[in-house]
């Protein structure tokens, strides 16, 4: 049996200022990860990414994995993305989790 | 310090020019993705997790004072506020903005530096010894050298295109300090019988997914015949370089494909052919071109100084915390009263290499009063004042002090390379920061430190080996496993002209097991040596690493037994 679809959410840079944005429900690129679209259809996130306007330009688009816990913004699940999504583990200053989260982001801890 | 002439400035300048408008074509959108990404890879910009990362070269690490306050200003102004020195003698900045780095760039012009051949598969920015002009085993000062080879190699039309990237290494002294053995080509100073200075060549070596010890193709190359033997050497490696895999074309896979000695025939062919044509002037340098960069490298005007100098024995003697650094962190250097100061960049909870715009701009005021103007980054991540009169060094402590930079462990267990791994790395498999910080935390007595002596641990986080972790004494690799970072240990590696690649001990460890692991492995050296001059890796080499391979992994029966 194949293995059932995990659910996902697009990710990219901004051309610009090259952090991470994510494809929104409504159809363009944001950094509001709440805001996210998640499918487990590939195929349905490939043609909301085709359709998304042009501005921001944005570059290394990507399906990430997410976990969705009830009533939370969509989780990305590897080490990878969470670090990207928030920012250096070493440096809790810096990064998208220096203007949100930084209280939950422990950088001493190894379970990010 | 060399100086750039009208023809080096006009030349950054203009690609400085070029890549603005590159730039601005992008942005607009009239240049694609596609078309854009070779054009910023050549002038040293990557896309990284977080955003783009700029890498800007230090040839042969040198800096002036200026220099380095220029990098402040860049980290201050357009980044947040610190910079990253890499085991490549660059500096990388984490955060700049597209639309920024062409006047980042034009401010690196404006003090005669670039991020050109920083990136891509061309001949990388040149390394040498970081205690080049100063060090007291200096047969000669290797940085005319490496200069010479830039000039060379900067922009060189047929080598722009190469089948990976190539880094080459000099260095002067028969102590390496330049890993010159783990370089595409390694040059090592040396005088043949007749006193006559030149080069042994050492190539193929290289570490990342296939580490390999770098070999001697010739014992001695004249001066005035390198850059015709390396211009043989990259034509060979050109023509018959391995284009159709990545993990297969650089040159040390040649090398072994080939044979030493099929390969050294190739290379004497085509070095023999281009002494014959004369080489012309690209190959066989104008002697005025190189007695300008000889001048450059001049030693500054020393001072004469008796060996002994009276206040600092009296603050050596009275101050235990300047006595520890001086032990650890100042060396020998070639000129009675003076020394040679690394500044560590790895205090205790530090990110190793980084450096905040403070930091390096206090460093820059010391450079420009104690150390002649002159600064080096070192391979291992650390700064080096290179010339400090020993009646300074107790100031100059102080002075570090202020700005945490006065942490005396250069060369000891807390002097930990760990490249960027998965904090800021688009290629990590695994975090390597955080457990540099680890171990150093846990090993932060400094008399537990000394007692352990030299010990040199090298983290990467992937198999690509910026951190150095093959030649580490003790060698951390970060991979993924089943999307848990998990730890390789390797030991007994070497990074110095006895360049060895460590032997990995057994299955990786959880993040959290590292320090425990290497904890181990310590005791069971402390437990095995048969003196305090007996280092790690003079254990390792003569025990072998059975023994340690047992404190990490205990069999039944030697666990029962402990
Ligand atoms: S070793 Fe790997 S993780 Fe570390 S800096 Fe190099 S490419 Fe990145």
């Amino acid at each position: 049996m194949p293995k059932a679809a995990s659910p996902k959410i697009a990710s990219a840079n901004d051309l610009l200022g090259g952090q991470v944005v994510y494809l929104q429900r409504n159809g363009t690129w944001g950094l509001d990860r709440s805001l996210a679209a998640v499918s487990d259809d590939s195929d349905e996130l490939e043609a909301l990414i085709a359709a998304a306007p042009r501005e921001p330009q944005v570059i290394d688009v990507a399906l990430i994995d997410v976990a969705l816990d009830d009533g939370e913004a969509p989780r990305p699940t590897a080490l990878r993305e969470i670090i990207r999504d928030r920012g250096p583990t070493v440096r809790p200053d810096l990064g998208r989790q220096a203007a949100h989260d930084a209280q939950q982001f422990d950088g001493s801890s190894y379970h990010v | 310090m060399y100086e750039y002439d009208q023809f080096d400035r006009a030349y950054v300048k203009a690609r400085v020019a070029t890549f603005r408008d590159q730039v601005a074509r992008r942005i607009s959108g009239a240049l694609t993705e596609d078309e854009f990404k070779p054009l910023r890879l050549q002038n040293g910009i990557y896309l990284q997790l977080h955003a783009y990362m700029l890498r800007v070269a230090i040839p042969y690490g040198t800096l002036s004072s200026a220099q380095m306050r220029q990098l402040a200003m860049i980290a201050e102004r357009w980044d947040k506020g610190y910079g990253h020195f890499t085991t490549r003698q660059n500096i990388q900045y984490n955060w700049p903005k597209l639309a920024d780095l062409p006047d980042i760039l034009d401010a690196l012009a404006d003090v005669e530096m670039h991020a050109i051949q920083t990136s891509g598969n061309c001949i990388r920015n040149v390394t040498a010894d970081h205690f080049a002009g100063a060090a007291a085993d200096e047969i000669e000062d290797p940085r005319p050298t490496a200069e010479l080879i830039r000039q060379w190699s900067t922009d060189h039309p047929e080598f722009a295109f190469l089948p990976r990237k190539f880094k080459i290494a000099v260095t002067g002294s028969p102590n390496d300090r330049a890993v010159t053995k783990a370089h595409d080509i390694g040059l090592r100073m040396v005088r043949d019988d007749a006193g006559e200075p030149g080069y042994e060549v050492i190539v193929g070596g290289g570490l990342g997914r296939t580490p390999v010890v770098g070999v001697v193709v010739r014992d001695f190359v004249p001066k005035v015949q390198l850059l015709a033997y390396l211009e043989a050497i990259l034509r060979v490696y050109n023509l018959h370089g391995r284009r159709d895999n990545k993990y297969k074309a650089r040159i040390k896979i040649l090398v072994k494909e080939e044979g030493l000695d099929t390969f050294r025939e190739q290379v004497e062919t085509e070095f023999a052919s281009l002494l014959e044509l004369g080489g012309g002037p690209s190959l066989v340098p104008d002697p005025a071109v190189v007695a300008r960069i000889e001048a450059a490298f001049a030693p500054p005007a020393f001072e004469e100084f008796a060996q002994h100098d009276a206040d600092f024995a009296t603050a050596y003697a009275e101050n235990a915390e300047f006595a520890a650094w001086c032990d650890s962190n100042v060396a020998q250097h070639r000129v009675p009263g003076y020394g040679i100061v690394t500044i560590s960049l790895k205090a205790v909870g530090a990110i190793p290499g980084d450096a905040s715009a403070d930091q390096m701009r206090v460093v820059a005021d010391l450079a420009e009063r104690y150390s002649h103007d002159e600064l080096r980054v070192s391979h291992e991540q650390n700064l080096i004042l290179p010339h400090v009169a020993r009646r300074d060094l107790a100031t100059v402590h102080a002075a570090l002090r202020e700005v945490e930079l006065a942490t005396a462990n250069a060369g000891q267990i807390g002097d930990i390379i760990a490249c960027p791994g998965l904090d800021y790395c688009a290629l990590a498999t695994a975090r390597s920061i955080p457990i540099a910080q680890d171990i150093a935390q846990h090993f932060a007595d400094p008399a537990y430190a000394r007692t352990i002596g030299e010990m040199k641990i090298k983290i990467s986080g992937c198999i690509n080996s910026c951190g150095h972790h093959h030649v580490g004494h003790i060698g951390i690799l970060g991979l993924d496993r089943a999307g848990r970072e998990n730890y390789q240990i390797t030991i007994g590696g070497d990074h110095t002209e006895t360049l060895k690649i460590g032997e990995r001990l057994g299955r990786g460890f959880d993040a959290d097991e590292v320090v425990p692991a290497i904890e181990r492995l310590v005791t069971t050296y402390l437990d095995a040596r048969e003196g305090p001059g007996e280092t790690f890796l003079k254990v390792v080499n003569r025990l072998g690493t059975a023994p340690f391979k047992d404190a990490l992994y205990p069999t039944k029966e030697t666990a029962d037994a402990a």
